[in-house]
Protein backbone atom coordinates (compact mmCIF):
# COMPACT_ATOMS: atom_id res chain seq x y z
CA UNK A 1 0.00 0.00 0.00
CA UNK A 2 1.33 3.34 -0.64
CA UNK A 3 2.71 5.39 1.90
CA UNK A 4 0.41 9.10 2.98
CA UNK A 5 3.46 10.97 1.96
CA UNK A 6 4.09 9.60 -1.47
CA UNK A 7 0.37 9.75 -2.73
CA UNK A 8 0.94 13.43 -1.30
CA UNK A 9 3.58 14.06 -3.74
CA UNK A 10 2.06 12.70 -6.07
CA UNK A 11 -0.80 14.61 -6.24
CA UNK A 12 1.34 17.20 -5.86
CA UNK A 13 3.25 16.54 -8.88
CA UNK A 14 -0.61 15.93 -10.60
CA UNK A 15 -1.06 19.23 -9.40
CA UNK A 16 2.12 20.79 -10.87
CA UNK A 17 0.86 19.57 -13.95
CA UNK A 18 -2.19 20.49 -14.35
CA UNK A 19 -1.27 24.30 -13.27
CA UNK A 20 -1.18 25.23 -17.19
CA UNK A 21 -5.09 24.23 -17.26
CA UNK A 22 -6.35 25.68 -14.26
CA UNK A 23 -4.77 28.92 -15.29
CA UNK A 24 -6.18 28.59 -18.42
CA UNK A 25 -9.64 28.45 -16.44
CA UNK A 26 -8.74 31.36 -14.26
CA UNK A 27 -7.75 33.35 -16.92
CA UNK A 28 -11.53 32.99 -18.96
CA UNK A 29 -13.42 33.00 -15.36
CA UNK A 30 -11.60 36.47 -14.73
CA UNK A 31 -11.96 37.43 -18.58
CA UNK A 32 -16.10 37.06 -18.98
CA UNK A 33 -17.20 36.37 -22.07
CA UNK A 34 -17.29 39.94 -23.28
CA UNK A 35 -13.57 40.10 -22.42
CA UNK A 36 -13.26 37.13 -24.59
CA UNK A 37 -14.93 38.83 -27.82
CA UNK A 38 -13.29 42.02 -27.23
CA UNK A 39 -9.93 40.09 -27.27
CA UNK A 40 -10.93 38.06 -30.35
CA UNK A 41 -12.04 41.46 -32.11
CA UNK A 42 -8.48 42.82 -31.36
CA UNK A 43 -6.55 39.78 -32.51
CA UNK A 44 -8.84 39.39 -35.38
CA UNK A 45 -5.66 40.96 -37.86
CA UNK A 46 -4.11 37.52 -36.69
CA UNK A 47 -6.87 35.10 -36.75
CA UNK A 48 -7.68 35.92 -40.37
CA UNK A 49 -4.37 35.90 -41.73
CA UNK A 50 -3.38 32.25 -40.06
CA UNK A 51 -6.74 31.18 -40.54
CA UNK A 52 -6.44 31.75 -44.13
CA UNK A 53 -4.61 28.44 -45.53
CA UNK A 54 -5.09 26.08 -47.97
CA UNK A 55 -5.94 23.61 -45.60
CA UNK A 56 -8.36 25.30 -42.91
CA UNK A 57 -10.45 26.90 -46.08
CA UNK A 58 -10.52 23.11 -47.13
CA UNK A 59 -12.15 22.38 -44.57
CA UNK A 60 -14.40 24.73 -44.22
CA UNK A 61 -15.17 24.08 -47.95
CA UNK A 62 -16.16 20.81 -46.78
CA UNK A 63 -18.20 21.81 -44.08
CA UNK A 64 -20.05 24.07 -46.43
CA UNK A 65 -21.05 20.69 -48.56
CA UNK A 66 -21.83 19.46 -45.97
CA UNK A 67 -24.38 21.37 -43.70
CA UNK A 68 -27.56 22.15 -46.73
CA UNK A 69 -27.16 18.23 -47.30
CA UNK A 70 -27.51 17.68 -43.25
CA UNK A 71 -30.08 20.68 -43.04
CA UNK A 72 -32.41 19.87 -46.12
CA UNK A 73 -32.55 16.48 -44.58
CA UNK A 74 -32.97 17.00 -41.33
CA UNK A 75 -35.64 20.01 -41.72
CA UNK A 76 -37.74 17.49 -43.68
CA UNK A 77 -37.55 14.40 -41.09
CA UNK A 78 -36.84 12.08 -43.86
CA UNK A 79 -35.03 9.11 -42.59
CA UNK A 80 -34.66 7.83 -45.92
CA UNK A 81 -33.14 10.94 -47.65
CA UNK A 82 -30.91 11.22 -44.26
CA UNK A 83 -29.64 7.92 -44.30
CA UNK A 84 -28.89 8.30 -48.15
CA UNK A 85 -27.75 12.07 -48.01
CA UNK A 86 -25.07 10.54 -45.26
CA UNK A 87 -24.04 7.95 -47.75
CA UNK A 88 -23.40 10.55 -50.28
CA UNK A 89 -20.97 12.58 -48.26
CA UNK A 90 -16.99 11.85 -49.69
CA UNK A 91 -16.09 11.61 -46.14
CA UNK A 92 -12.74 10.55 -46.80
CA UNK A 93 -12.09 13.71 -47.92
CA UNK A 94 -14.52 15.55 -45.63
CA UNK A 95 -11.81 13.77 -42.64
CA UNK A 96 -8.68 13.85 -44.79
CA UNK A 97 -9.18 17.67 -44.54
CA UNK A 98 -10.22 17.99 -41.02
CA UNK A 99 -7.23 16.05 -40.33
CA UNK A 100 -5.31 18.52 -42.11
CA UNK A 101 -7.08 21.59 -40.40
CA UNK A 102 -6.70 19.80 -37.01
CA UNK A 103 -2.65 19.45 -37.92
CA UNK A 104 -2.52 23.09 -39.33
CA UNK A 105 -3.79 24.43 -35.92
CA UNK A 106 -1.50 22.48 -34.42
CA UNK A 107 1.07 23.82 -36.23
CA UNK A 108 0.65 27.42 -36.44
CA UNK A 109 -0.33 27.57 -32.48
CA UNK A 110 3.06 27.49 -31.49
CA UNK A 111 3.79 30.72 -34.32
CA UNK A 112 0.71 32.51 -32.90
CA UNK A 113 3.02 35.22 -30.61
CA UNK A 114 1.43 38.39 -30.55
CA UNK A 115 2.00 41.64 -28.19
CA UNK A 116 -1.07 42.74 -26.44
CA UNK A 117 -1.09 45.14 -23.57
CA UNK A 118 -4.65 43.37 -22.39
CA UNK A 119 -5.00 39.66 -22.42
CA UNK A 120 -6.44 38.88 -25.66
CA UNK A 121 -7.07 35.55 -27.05
CA UNK A 122 -3.64 34.62 -28.22
CA UNK A 123 -2.71 34.77 -25.27
CA UNK A 124 -5.66 32.62 -23.40
CA UNK A 125 -4.48 30.09 -26.84
CA UNK A 126 -0.74 30.13 -25.72
CA UNK A 127 -2.11 29.11 -22.09
CA UNK A 128 -4.10 27.26 -23.38
CA UNK A 129 -0.99 25.10 -24.90
CA UNK A 130 -0.61 22.79 -22.41
CA UNK A 131 0.42 18.51 -22.36
CA UNK A 132 -3.52 18.21 -21.77
CA UNK A 133 -4.91 20.67 -24.87
CA UNK A 134 -2.11 18.73 -27.21
CA UNK A 135 -3.41 15.22 -25.99
CA UNK A 136 -6.79 16.23 -26.84
CA UNK A 137 -5.74 17.18 -30.15
CA UNK A 138 -3.96 14.19 -30.60
CA UNK A 139 -6.86 12.00 -29.81
CA UNK A 140 -9.32 14.48 -31.90
CA UNK A 141 -6.54 13.16 -34.92
CA UNK A 142 -6.56 9.72 -33.76
CA UNK A 143 -10.66 9.34 -33.95
CA UNK A 144 -10.34 11.18 -37.14
CA UNK A 145 -7.95 8.93 -38.30
CA UNK A 146 -9.42 5.42 -37.10
CA UNK A 147 -12.93 7.48 -38.85
CA UNK A 148 -11.50 7.05 -42.24
CA UNK A 149 -9.61 4.23 -41.73
CA UNK A 150 -12.66 2.68 -41.18
CA UNK A 151 -13.97 4.15 -43.98
CA UNK A 152 -11.73 2.99 -46.33
CA UNK A 153 -11.82 -0.41 -45.42
CA UNK A 154 -15.90 -0.38 -45.81
CA UNK A 155 -14.87 0.81 -49.50
CA UNK A 156 -12.60 -1.80 -50.32
CA UNK A 157 -14.68 -4.55 -48.78
CA UNK A 158 -17.81 -3.21 -50.85
CA UNK A 159 -15.54 -2.90 -53.93
CA UNK A 160 -17.20 0.78 -54.78
CA UNK A 161 -14.26 3.22 -56.53
CA UNK A 162 -12.42 5.62 -53.80
CA UNK A 163 -12.45 9.03 -53.51
CA UNK B 1 11.81 60.86 -30.29
CA UNK B 2 9.30 58.98 -32.26
CA UNK B 3 9.69 58.05 -35.42
CA UNK B 4 8.01 59.81 -38.27
CA UNK B 5 6.23 56.71 -40.11
CA UNK B 6 4.66 57.72 -43.17
CA UNK B 7 2.30 55.90 -45.74
CA UNK B 8 1.06 56.40 -48.74
CA UNK B 9 -2.14 55.24 -49.49
CA UNK B 10 -5.49 54.79 -47.67
CA UNK B 11 -6.54 51.58 -49.53
CA UNK B 12 -6.09 48.14 -48.49
CA UNK B 13 -2.83 48.10 -48.26
CA UNK B 14 -1.83 51.32 -46.89
CA UNK B 15 -4.99 51.61 -44.16
CA UNK B 16 -4.50 48.19 -43.01
CA UNK B 17 -0.13 48.58 -42.55
CA UNK B 18 -1.51 52.22 -40.64
CA UNK B 19 -3.67 50.49 -38.11
CA UNK B 20 -1.33 47.50 -37.56
CA UNK B 21 1.57 49.73 -36.84
CA UNK B 22 -1.06 51.39 -34.62
CA UNK B 23 -2.14 48.53 -32.97
CA UNK B 24 1.59 47.34 -31.93
CA UNK B 25 3.61 50.61 -31.20
CA UNK B 26 2.39 53.01 -29.18
CA UNK B 27 2.01 56.74 -30.24
CA UNK B 28 5.12 57.70 -27.99
CA UNK B 29 7.05 55.84 -30.55
CA UNK B 30 5.79 56.36 -33.94
CA UNK B 31 4.31 59.03 -35.29
CA UNK B 32 1.99 57.95 -38.49
CA UNK B 33 1.21 59.89 -41.06
CA UNK B 34 -1.33 58.74 -43.84
CA UNK B 35 -1.51 60.41 -47.41
CA UNK B 36 -4.03 59.74 -49.70
CA UNK B 37 -5.44 61.45 -52.82
CA UNK B 38 -9.05 60.52 -52.42
CA UNK B 39 -9.07 61.01 -48.70
CA UNK B 40 -11.03 58.36 -47.78
CA UNK B 41 -10.59 54.41 -47.94
CA UNK B 42 -12.94 52.20 -49.98
CA UNK B 43 -13.91 48.89 -50.12
CA UNK B 44 -13.30 48.59 -53.30
CA UNK B 45 -14.46 44.70 -54.45
CA UNK B 46 -18.19 46.32 -53.63
CA UNK B 47 -17.99 48.34 -56.21
CA UNK B 48 -19.88 46.17 -58.85
CA UNK B 49 -22.56 46.76 -56.38
CA UNK B 50 -22.48 50.12 -56.30
CA UNK B 51 -22.76 50.25 -60.29
CA UNK B 52 -25.91 47.52 -59.29
CA UNK B 53 -27.04 49.86 -56.98
CA UNK B 54 -27.00 47.53 -54.40
CA UNK B 55 -24.43 49.28 -52.38
CA UNK B 56 -24.57 53.19 -51.88
CA UNK B 57 -21.34 54.79 -51.61
CA UNK B 58 -21.46 55.37 -47.99
CA UNK B 59 -21.71 51.94 -46.95
CA UNK B 60 -18.65 51.19 -48.61
CA UNK B 61 -16.75 54.46 -47.86
CA UNK B 62 -14.50 55.70 -44.46
CA UNK B 63 -13.34 58.90 -44.31
CA UNK B 64 -9.31 59.28 -43.55
CA UNK B 65 -10.37 61.42 -40.74
CA UNK B 66 -12.08 58.59 -38.55
CA UNK B 67 -7.79 57.82 -37.92
CA UNK B 68 -7.51 60.95 -35.86
CA UNK B 69 -9.01 58.71 -33.25
CA UNK B 70 -6.77 56.54 -33.23
CA UNK B 71 -3.35 59.24 -33.09
CA UNK B 72 -2.83 58.84 -37.07
CA UNK B 73 -2.60 61.90 -39.24
CA UNK B 74 -3.72 62.13 -42.32
CA UNK B 75 -3.44 64.10 -45.31
CA UNK B 76 -5.74 64.50 -48.25
CA UNK B 77 -3.48 65.03 -51.55
CA UNK B 78 -1.56 63.59 -54.08
CA UNK B 79 2.06 62.51 -53.87
CA UNK B 80 4.07 64.78 -56.65
CA UNK B 81 7.40 62.93 -55.51
CA UNK B 82 9.20 60.94 -53.20
CA UNK B 83 12.88 61.53 -52.46
CA UNK B 84 14.33 58.78 -50.92
CA UNK B 85 18.31 59.78 -50.65
CA UNK B 86 16.92 62.96 -48.06
CA UNK B 87 13.47 61.15 -46.97
CA UNK B 88 11.38 63.53 -48.03
CA UNK B 89 7.67 63.16 -49.78
CA UNK B 90 5.96 66.47 -51.56
CA UNK B 91 2.19 66.64 -51.62
CA UNK B 92 1.38 69.56 -53.28
CA UNK B 93 3.19 72.37 -51.44
CA UNK B 94 4.24 70.37 -48.27
CA UNK B 95 7.24 68.45 -47.67
CA UNK B 96 6.90 65.72 -45.40
CA UNK B 97 9.39 64.12 -43.67
CA UNK B 98 10.07 60.35 -42.90
CA UNK B 99 12.08 57.63 -41.08
CA UNK B 100 10.32 55.31 -42.66
CA UNK B 101 8.07 55.13 -45.46
CA UNK B 102 5.56 52.74 -46.76
CA UNK B 103 4.01 53.03 -50.61
CA UNK B 104 0.93 51.62 -51.24
CA UNK B 105 0.03 53.92 -53.78
CA UNK B 106 -2.86 52.01 -56.05
CA UNK B 107 -2.49 52.29 -59.77
CA UNK B 108 -3.47 55.52 -62.24
CA UNK B 109 -5.81 54.63 -64.75
CA UNK B 110 -5.23 55.99 -67.89
CA UNK B 111 -7.92 56.05 -70.47
CA UNK B 112 -6.64 58.78 -72.69
CA UNK B 113 -3.79 56.67 -73.71
CA UNK B 114 -5.94 54.21 -74.96
CA UNK B 115 -8.04 54.60 -78.48
CA UNK B 116 -11.79 55.41 -77.74
CA UNK B 117 -11.61 54.84 -74.63
CA UNK B 118 -13.81 57.84 -73.52
CA UNK B 119 -16.74 55.92 -75.07
CA UNK B 120 -16.57 53.06 -72.69
CA UNK B 121 -17.65 52.94 -68.56
CA UNK B 122 -16.06 50.95 -66.22
CA UNK B 123 -16.74 49.76 -62.24
CA UNK B 124 -12.57 50.00 -60.71
CA UNK B 125 -13.19 53.02 -58.78
CA UNK B 126 -16.15 55.25 -56.88
CA UNK B 127 -16.74 57.95 -59.38
CA UNK B 128 -17.16 55.83 -62.40
CA UNK B 129 -19.18 53.23 -60.45
CA UNK B 130 -21.74 56.06 -59.99
CA UNK B 131 -21.87 56.69 -63.54
CA UNK B 132 -22.37 53.26 -64.56
CA UNK B 133 -25.16 52.69 -61.95
CA UNK B 134 -26.76 56.03 -63.72
CA UNK B 135 -26.16 54.42 -67.39
CA UNK B 136 -27.04 51.06 -66.48
CA UNK B 137 -30.65 52.01 -64.79
CA UNK B 138 -31.35 54.00 -67.95
CA UNK B 139 -30.71 50.45 -70.51
CA UNK B 140 -33.76 48.79 -71.68
CA UNK B 141 -32.15 46.44 -74.12
CA UNK B 142 -29.01 45.90 -76.01
CA UNK B 143 -25.92 44.67 -76.54
CA UNK B 144 -23.80 44.97 -73.30
CA UNK B 145 -19.31 43.90 -73.93
CA UNK B 146 -17.33 43.57 -70.30
CA UNK B 147 -13.57 43.58 -71.79
CA UNK B 148 -10.03 44.82 -70.05
CA UNK B 149 -7.81 47.16 -72.04
CA UNK B 150 -4.59 45.65 -70.31
CA UNK B 151 -3.19 42.38 -68.96
CA UNK B 152 -2.63 43.40 -65.44
CA UNK B 153 -6.19 44.94 -64.23
CA UNK B 154 -7.23 44.91 -60.70
CA UNK B 155 -9.07 41.65 -59.32
CA UNK B 156 -8.29 39.74 -62.26
CA UNK B 157 -12.10 37.50 -62.20
CA UNK B 158 -14.24 40.31 -62.13
CA UNK B 159 -15.23 40.89 -65.67
CA UNK B 160 -16.79 37.28 -65.61
CA UNK B 161 -18.31 38.43 -61.94
CA UNK B 162 -19.79 41.12 -63.02
CA UNK B 163 -21.03 39.72 -65.92
CA UNK B 164 -22.98 36.68 -63.64
CA UNK B 165 -24.08 39.62 -61.58
CA UNK B 166 -25.36 41.94 -64.80
CA UNK B 167 -27.56 38.77 -65.88
CA UNK B 168 -28.96 38.57 -62.52
CA UNK B 169 -30.04 42.35 -62.21
CA UNK B 170 -31.30 42.10 -65.76
CA UNK B 171 -33.47 39.40 -64.57
CA UNK B 172 -34.50 40.97 -61.39
CA UNK B 173 -36.46 43.86 -63.82
CA UNK B 174 -37.76 41.63 -65.73
CA UNK B 175 -35.35 42.33 -69.21
CA UNK B 176 -33.23 39.29 -69.09
CA UNK B 177 -34.34 38.53 -72.35
CA UNK B 178 -33.90 41.78 -73.96
CA UNK B 179 -30.05 42.28 -72.95
CA UNK B 180 -27.42 40.38 -74.16
CA UNK B 181 -24.35 40.31 -71.85
CA UNK B 182 -20.76 38.89 -73.53
CA UNK B 183 -17.29 39.25 -71.79
CA UNK B 184 -14.32 39.90 -74.55
CA UNK B 185 -11.61 38.90 -72.42
CA UNK B 186 -7.42 37.68 -73.71
CA UNK B 187 -7.97 34.46 -71.64
CA UNK B 188 -7.42 31.53 -73.84
CA UNK B 189 -10.65 30.85 -71.42
CA UNK B 190 -12.83 32.26 -68.86
CA UNK B 191 -10.81 32.69 -65.68
CA UNK B 192 -7.81 30.53 -67.76
CA UNK B 193 -5.04 31.97 -65.38
CA UNK B 194 -6.73 30.11 -62.33
CA UNK B 195 -6.84 27.08 -64.35
CA UNK B 196 -9.19 24.73 -64.93
CA UNK B 197 -10.08 24.03 -61.28
CA UNK B 198 -11.76 27.25 -61.28
CA UNK B 199 -12.28 28.39 -64.92
CA UNK B 200 -14.38 24.98 -65.64
CA UNK B 201 -17.30 25.72 -63.41
CA UNK B 202 -17.27 29.04 -64.18
CA UNK B 203 -17.44 28.34 -67.82
CA UNK B 204 -20.26 25.92 -67.28
CA UNK B 205 -21.95 29.06 -65.12
CA UNK B 206 -21.92 31.22 -67.74
CA UNK B 207 -23.46 28.70 -70.50
CA UNK B 208 -25.89 28.41 -68.12
CA UNK B 209 -26.88 31.98 -67.53
CA UNK B 210 -26.57 32.51 -71.31
CA UNK B 211 -23.78 34.95 -71.37
CA UNK B 212 -21.46 34.78 -74.17
CA UNK B 213 -17.70 34.59 -74.37
CA UNK B 214 -14.98 35.44 -77.17
CA UNK B 215 -12.23 34.15 -75.51
CA UNK B 216 -8.44 35.36 -76.43
CA UNK B 217 -9.53 39.02 -77.87
CA UNK B 218 -7.10 41.48 -77.68
CA UNK B 219 -8.60 44.89 -77.56
CA UNK B 220 -6.59 47.46 -79.52
CA UNK B 221 -9.83 49.88 -79.69
CA UNK B 222 -12.75 51.47 -79.24
CA UNK B 223 -15.01 52.63 -81.69
CA UNK B 224 -17.03 54.82 -79.85
CA UNK B 225 -18.87 56.03 -83.08
CA UNK B 226 -19.24 53.09 -84.69
CA UNK B 227 -20.05 51.25 -81.15
CA UNK B 228 -17.62 48.60 -81.88
CA UNK B 229 -14.75 47.04 -80.03
CA UNK B 230 -11.89 46.30 -82.34
CA UNK B 231 -9.43 43.33 -81.79
CA UNK B 232 -5.90 42.31 -82.47
CA UNK B 233 -6.84 41.09 -85.64
CA UNK B 234 -9.18 43.53 -87.18
CA UNK B 235 -12.08 41.42 -85.59
CA UNK B 236 -14.67 43.61 -84.53
CA UNK B 237 -17.44 43.40 -82.04
CA UNK B 238 -21.04 45.08 -81.63
CA UNK B 239 -21.76 46.60 -78.25
CA UNK B 240 -24.82 49.24 -76.93
CA UNK B 241 -22.56 49.60 -73.44
CA UNK B 242 -18.72 48.87 -73.25
CA UNK B 243 -17.79 48.23 -69.94
CA UNK B 244 -14.20 47.94 -70.03
CA UNK B 245 -11.03 48.02 -67.58
CA UNK B 246 -9.33 50.91 -68.20
CA UNK B 247 -5.37 51.24 -68.62
CA UNK B 248 -3.73 50.48 -65.17
CA UNK B 249 -0.42 52.66 -65.44
CA UNK B 250 2.21 53.37 -61.91
CA UNK B 251 1.81 56.75 -60.06
CA UNK B 252 3.29 59.48 -62.04
CA UNK B 253 6.05 60.06 -58.60
CA UNK B 254 7.06 56.08 -59.54
CA UNK B 255 7.50 56.01 -63.55
CA UNK B 256 9.64 59.10 -63.20
CA UNK B 257 11.53 57.62 -60.40
CA UNK B 258 14.91 55.44 -60.48
CA UNK B 259 15.16 54.76 -57.40
CA UNK B 260 11.50 53.80 -56.52
CA UNK B 261 10.69 51.91 -59.83
CA UNK B 262 11.94 48.04 -60.96
CA UNK B 263 12.83 47.31 -64.40
CA UNK B 264 8.86 46.98 -65.03
CA UNK B 265 8.38 50.61 -64.23
CA UNK B 266 6.08 49.83 -61.21
CA UNK B 267 7.43 50.00 -57.71
CA UNK B 268 10.23 47.83 -56.77
CA UNK B 269 9.89 45.37 -53.93
CA UNK B 270 10.04 42.39 -52.97
CA UNK B 271 7.70 38.95 -51.76
CA UNK B 272 9.67 38.64 -48.59
CA UNK B 273 9.54 41.69 -46.41
CA UNK B 274 8.46 44.62 -49.44
CA UNK B 275 11.64 46.80 -48.70
CA UNK B 276 13.23 48.72 -51.56
CA UNK B 277 16.23 46.42 -52.67
CA UNK B 278 18.67 49.68 -52.32
CA UNK B 279 16.36 51.80 -49.09
CA UNK B 280 15.95 49.69 -46.57
CA UNK B 281 13.49 52.34 -44.45
CA UNK B 282 11.24 52.24 -47.83
CA UNK B 283 8.41 49.78 -48.09
CA UNK B 284 6.03 48.83 -50.89
CA UNK B 285 3.22 46.73 -51.24
CA UNK B 286 -0.37 46.64 -53.06
CA UNK B 287 -1.23 46.64 -56.88
CA UNK B 288 1.55 49.00 -57.33
CA UNK B 289 3.95 46.08 -57.23
CA UNK B 290 2.13 43.46 -58.57
CA UNK B 291 4.21 43.35 -62.11
CA UNK B 292 7.13 43.54 -60.32
CA UNK B 293 6.78 40.60 -57.76
CA UNK B 294 4.74 38.74 -60.64
CA UNK B 295 1.29 38.29 -58.99
CA UNK B 296 -2.07 39.97 -59.46
CA UNK B 297 -3.57 42.99 -58.56
CA UNK B 298 -6.49 42.39 -55.61
CA UNK B 299 -7.17 43.86 -52.47
CA UNK B 300 -6.37 40.34 -50.61
CA UNK B 301 -3.03 40.39 -51.37
CA UNK B 302 -2.36 43.74 -50.49
CA UNK B 303 -3.62 43.08 -46.59
CA UNK B 304 -1.57 40.25 -46.44
CA UNK B 305 1.42 42.29 -47.56
CA UNK B 306 0.31 45.31 -45.28
CA UNK B 307 0.25 42.09 -42.12
CA UNK B 308 4.16 41.73 -43.05
CA UNK B 309 5.29 44.99 -43.82
CA UNK B 310 3.67 46.00 -40.66
CA UNK B 311 5.40 43.86 -39.14
CA UNK B 312 8.23 44.72 -40.15
CA UNK B 313 7.81 48.51 -39.50
CA UNK B 314 7.49 47.71 -35.88
CA UNK B 315 10.38 45.49 -35.46
CA UNK B 316 12.75 48.53 -36.96
CA UNK B 317 10.77 50.55 -34.13
CA UNK B 318 10.78 48.73 -31.11
CA UNK B 319 13.61 46.57 -32.11
CA UNK B 320 11.91 43.19 -31.08
CA UNK B 321 8.90 42.29 -32.73
CA UNK B 322 8.53 38.69 -34.43
CA UNK B 323 7.79 39.36 -38.41
CA UNK B 324 4.83 38.04 -39.89
CA UNK B 325 5.56 35.22 -42.36
CA UNK B 326 3.75 36.59 -45.89
CA UNK B 327 1.00 34.66 -46.80
CA UNK B 328 0.56 33.84 -50.32
CA UNK B 329 -3.01 33.19 -50.49
CA UNK B 330 -5.02 34.84 -52.28
CA UNK B 331 -9.23 34.40 -51.51
CA UNK B 332 -12.27 36.07 -53.52
CA UNK B 333 -15.55 36.27 -52.42
CA UNK B 334 -17.00 36.11 -55.34
CA UNK B 335 -20.57 36.88 -56.63
CA UNK B 336 -22.71 34.55 -59.15
CA UNK B 337 -25.51 36.83 -59.08
CA UNK B 338 -28.18 34.22 -57.87
CA UNK B 339 -25.29 32.87 -55.02
CA UNK B 340 -21.67 33.18 -53.66
CA UNK B 341 -18.53 31.74 -54.24
CA UNK B 342 -15.00 31.31 -52.27
CA UNK B 343 -12.19 30.98 -54.92
CA UNK B 344 -9.09 30.47 -52.91
CA UNK B 345 -5.72 29.78 -54.25
CA UNK B 346 -2.03 29.38 -53.21
CA UNK B 347 0.40 31.71 -55.34
CA UNK B 348 3.95 30.57 -53.78
CA UNK B 349 4.75 28.25 -56.63
CA UNK B 350 3.62 31.25 -59.13
CA UNK B 351 5.96 34.28 -56.99
CA UNK B 352 8.87 31.87 -56.94
CA UNK B 353 8.50 30.71 -60.80
CA UNK B 354 7.17 33.16 -62.99
CA UNK B 355 7.08 29.91 -65.51
CA UNK B 356 4.20 28.07 -63.16
CA UNK B 357 1.12 28.31 -65.59
CA UNK B 358 -1.57 29.02 -62.51
CA UNK B 359 -1.42 29.17 -58.94
CA UNK B 360 -2.67 26.04 -57.30
CA UNK B 361 -6.51 27.26 -56.77
CA UNK B 362 -9.82 25.49 -55.41
CA UNK B 363 -13.19 26.56 -54.30
CA UNK B 364 -16.37 26.40 -51.89
CA UNK B 365 -19.59 26.62 -53.43
CA UNK B 366 -21.23 27.90 -55.43
CA UNK B 367 -23.84 28.48 -52.61
CA UNK B 368 -26.84 30.62 -51.39
CA UNK B 369 -25.06 30.31 -47.91
CA UNK B 370 -21.90 32.25 -49.42
CA UNK B 371 -23.76 35.30 -50.30
CA UNK B 372 -23.03 36.87 -47.27
CA UNK B 373 -19.63 36.32 -47.09
CA UNK B 374 -18.57 39.46 -49.22
CA UNK B 375 -21.04 41.07 -46.72
CA UNK B 376 -18.90 40.12 -43.68
CA UNK B 377 -15.49 41.00 -45.48
CA UNK B 378 -16.41 44.27 -46.23
CA UNK B 379 -17.41 44.68 -42.82
CA UNK B 380 -14.79 43.20 -41.21
CA UNK B 381 -12.05 45.33 -43.60
CA UNK B 382 -13.51 48.53 -42.86
CA UNK B 383 -13.51 47.66 -39.03
CA UNK B 384 -10.10 46.44 -39.22
CA UNK B 385 -8.67 49.72 -40.33
CA UNK B 386 -10.92 51.83 -38.60
CA UNK B 387 -12.42 50.08 -35.54
CA UNK B 388 -16.02 50.17 -35.25
CA UNK B 389 -18.98 49.14 -37.55
CA UNK B 390 -19.41 51.27 -40.66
Amino acid sequence: MEKPDARIERMLGMIEDLEPTLKTIKKLQESGLMSILDALAEQSDAIFNYASTMEVLGAASAVIRFIPIISSAVGDLDNEKLESSMRAISWNALISNLLAAIESIGREMGKIEMPSTRPGIMALLSEARSPETTFLLRLMRAVARDIMDQEMENREGSGKPQE
Amino acid sequence: MPKKVVIVGAGAGGGLTASRIRKTVPEGQAEITVIDKTGRTDFQPSYTLVSLGNREPSQISVSMDKFAKTGIRSVKGEVTEVDVRNRMVTVGTQKIEYDTLVLSPGVKFDGKSFPGYDSAYHFWDMENSIALRKKLSEFRGGKIVLGVTTQMYKCPPVPWEMAMMLDDYFRARGIRDRVEITVAHWARKPMAMFGPVISDPVGRWLEEKGIKTIDGFKLTAIDGEGQKLVGESGEKVDYDLAIIAPPHRPPDFVSGNADLASSSGWLDSNAKNFRNRSYDDVYAIGDAIAPSIGIGMAGVFAHFQADTAASYVAGDIIGSYDPVPYNTLGLCASDTGDAGWIAYCDFRHKIADARTPFPDCRSMGRSRILKVAHAIYEKYFLASIYGGWY
